[in-house]
């Protein structure tokens, strides 16, 4: 196969693999909040944030193998786990293996989620807020072309969606669909009055 | 039709939102394997000095031959070559 | 079948047993302590409120954790609707289960003991506080009562400690676990009324009890509790309670979240814990539902789902709207009929509910729900529309 071939699959799912991450972080968020209409039931917002999660972790990993695989970076399969020891920008390919190792803890322990309880998912899962932007300074740093236009502007993209989201996050209340069917059972079941 | 929260409304209206979960996952798979090639494309005609004719990406159906650039400069063989280990950049 | 170890005495219908006939009968009150954890290991006794956690194992991590001011919760709410030995012991027994609560305190060091009783169930009420004004004065001082709401999961251990610690019965995420961190950040050791008793027993006596209370409902002719020798057949309990009134669809193992077992298969189960757990199994809380063949399985099992879904205490987005979709898919095939796609509904949305609750009660449903389509799979697959019946 040609190496160029390689070169630019590693390019091309590297790209993709930060726009779905994005939206990934962007579906976690609103899931928080319980975002709900008629036609956009509360389950889609997860199930899509999972289908979403998994097909990153996909992508990514064609972004890894074709990068390491490929003969003429000299990678090698270490510098897809062990961060900050490519020879190959250095810096910023490390934080590429971190990003992949946080969103890899992050998935696994979610499809365990019933092994660990729910509040160390919980606090893994805020793990997200690390392993997205190492995952974008990483594209910053190791993208050859990062300031040209196509992969500038994708990037921002990226960007402005999961500041919108968080901002957003930050100033609405959840309209929790389930509040009213919570209340009232507590109310049932709350003894703290005296009687 | 129907009130609105009757347990064969909401059956109805789960169906329609595990439909519609089908279809956004599956657009987003094809859209990601498209953008592959897509950016993987447009990443090789952006950068400079590494366009070569003989580059077939999976799904693009472009490739660019710029005349007059040097080509050469990048081997591409793919025999393993120790050496020069430019890949596909400048920096 | 031989003599009951629970139940010996005078007839429990006759009203709660007094002190002094109590000890009279049984002895005084042995001494807790770390020998009786080590008998009861020994024993293997089981709890009886549906989990089946040795009893053994959970005292030796209670008094590991506690540092000398635990809590025992004495779990008499309940929930189950069908269920009633509980009630019974209450009623009749209120010194076995003190004892029991007492020694359980005295093991793993505790200084407060809570009697955690059914709101509603006003003779167990009257006979548990009856009975501690014939306590001693400085065991008085160490137990009171709490009141429990009448909620399914208001049963559930990590809801008693949520209740009697801040005053609302709602299930609480575990890890931690109440036996590290429960009422008031301590230890806290939560025993269901039956496994005390026999905890009385096995103190006085050193060897394990080979009882196991059944409580036997539905279609059978004298529905009620009854003490039964551990592994007896299934069917001796269904004669004891005067046989089926009516050829019988299937038998619910364990209750609400229990098992579907077809007759021919159930009548020789023996009620023996760890004997159905070996088959996949669970005597749960003990209850035996017996469903008549002319009940319409489906519309039975619609209606526990929507109990169940109902049951939800609200706070988590898959138990809630997940429980209410199956009940939801159920009650759309018990009213308009099988579709093509409600079994696929069901499965689909049983996948969506398992392992996502932030406690266990989604997962409870979610396996008694496989349990019927499983054994009313035909049902199921072929339901006609009719109108909900109201049995």
């Amino acid at each position: 196969m040609n190496n160029s071939v390689l070169w630019y699959t590693t390019r091309g799912a590297g790209a993709v693999s930060l726009v779905l991450l994005s939206a990934v972080v962007v579906l976690g968020i609103l899931s928080v909040l319980r975002v709900q209409t008629t036609g956009w039931p509360r389950f889609l917002t997860v199930g899509l944030h999972r289908n979403l999660a998994l097909m990153t972790l996909v992508f990514l990993t064609l972004h890894i193998v074709t990068a390491v695989v490929d003969p003429f970076t000299h990678l090698g399969w270490l510098a897809a786990v062990v961060p900050f020891s490519s020879y190959y920008r250095t810096f910023w390919l490390g934080l590429g293996t971190i990003a992949f190792e946080l969103l890899l803890a992050i998935v696994l322990t979610s499809l365990v989620r019933g092994f660990i309880g729910q509040a160390a998912w919980r606090l893994l899962h805020w793990l997200t807020y690390a392993a997205w932007p190492f995952a974008v300074l990483h594209g910053v740093g190791t993208g050859t072309d990062a300031w040209s236009a196509w992969l500038f502007t994708l990037q921002a993209f990226c960007v402005i969606a999961v500041l919108a989201a968080i901002g957003y996050r930050f100033m609405t209340g959840s309209r929790d669909p389930l509040a009213d069917a919570r209340s009232s059972f507590q109310g049932a079941v709350d003894r703290r009055e005296p009687r | 039709m129907e009130p609105k929260d009757t347990p064969h409304a909401r059956v109805r209206a789960r169906d329609a939102g595990m439909r519609l979960l089908t279809r956004l996952t599956t657009g987003a798979a094809v859209s990601a394997v498209i953008g592959v090639g897509l950016f993987g494309a447009v990443s090789a005609y952006t950068i400079p000095g590494t366009a070569t004719t003989s580059t077939i990406t999976s799904s693009s159906s472009s490739t660019s031959t710029s005349a007059g650039l040097q080509s050469s400069t990048t081997p591409v063989t793919s025999s393993s070559s120790s050496g020069v280990a430019v890949s596909g950049g400048s920096r | 079948m031989s003599a009951p170890q629970l139940l010996a005495g005078p007839d429990p219908s006759r009203g709660s047993e007094r002190r002094a006939e109590h000890v009279a009968r049984l002895g005084p009150l042995p001494k807790g302590g770390h020998a009786l954890i080590e008998l009861l290991v020994r024993t293997g006794l089981t709890g009886r409120g549906g989990a089946g956690f040795p009893v053994g194992l959970k005292w030796r991590a209670v008094t590991t954790a506690s540092h000398g001011s635990a809590v025992v919760i004495a779990n008499g709410a309940e929930g189950e609707p069908h269920s009633r030995k509980d009630r019974l012991l209450m009623t009749s027994r209120p010194h076995l289960i003190l004892d029991g609560a007492m020694l359980a305190a005295a093991s793993v060091h505790a200084k407060q003991v809570v009697l955690y009783i059914g709101e509603e169930h006003h003779a167990a009420m009257r006979s548990m506080s009856g009975a501690l004004t014939e306590r001693t004065e400085h065991e008085r001082r160490m137990v009171r009562i709490v009141a429990a709401p009448p909620r399914y999961v208001a049963g559930d251990s990590s809801a008693t400690v949520h209740l009697v610690d801040a005053g609302i019965a709602t299930p609480t995420t575990t890890p931690p676990s109440p036996r590290d961190r429960g009422v008031g950040g301590a230890a806290t050791l939560v025993q269901n009324v039956e496994t005390l008793a026999h905890v009385a027993v096995i103190a006085r006596t050193g060897i394990a009890t080979d009882t196991v209370l059944i409580t036997v409902a539905g279609g059978v002719r004298a529905p009620g509790v009854f003490e039964v020798n551990v592994g007896t057949p299934l069917g001796d309990a269904v004669q004891l309670a005067g046989g089926a009134s009516e050829p019988v669809r299937a038998v619910l193992v364990g209750g609400y979240f229990g098992q579907w077992v077809e007759p021919a298969e159930a009548w020789s189960l023996p009620l023996d814990p760890h004997a159905l757990r070996a088959r996949g199994l669970s005597l749960g809380c003990g209850v035996i539902g017996l469903v008549p063949a002319s009940h319409c399985a489906v519309c039975e099992v619609a209606g526990i789902m929507r109990y169940l879904a109902s049951e939800s205490s609200a706070q988590c987005g898959p138990c809630f709207f997940g429980l209410r979709a199956l009940a939801d898919a159920c009650t759309r095939i018990a009213e308009r009929g099988t579709d093509p796609g409600d079994l696929q509904r069901l499965q689909r949305w049983s996948a969506e509910v398992q392992g996502r609750g932030a406690c266990k009660h989604p997962d409870g449903v979610v396996m008694f729900l496989q349990s019927a389509m499983k054994t009313f799979g035909d049902d199921f697959a072929h339901h006609p529309a009719h109108i909900r019946r109201s049995a």
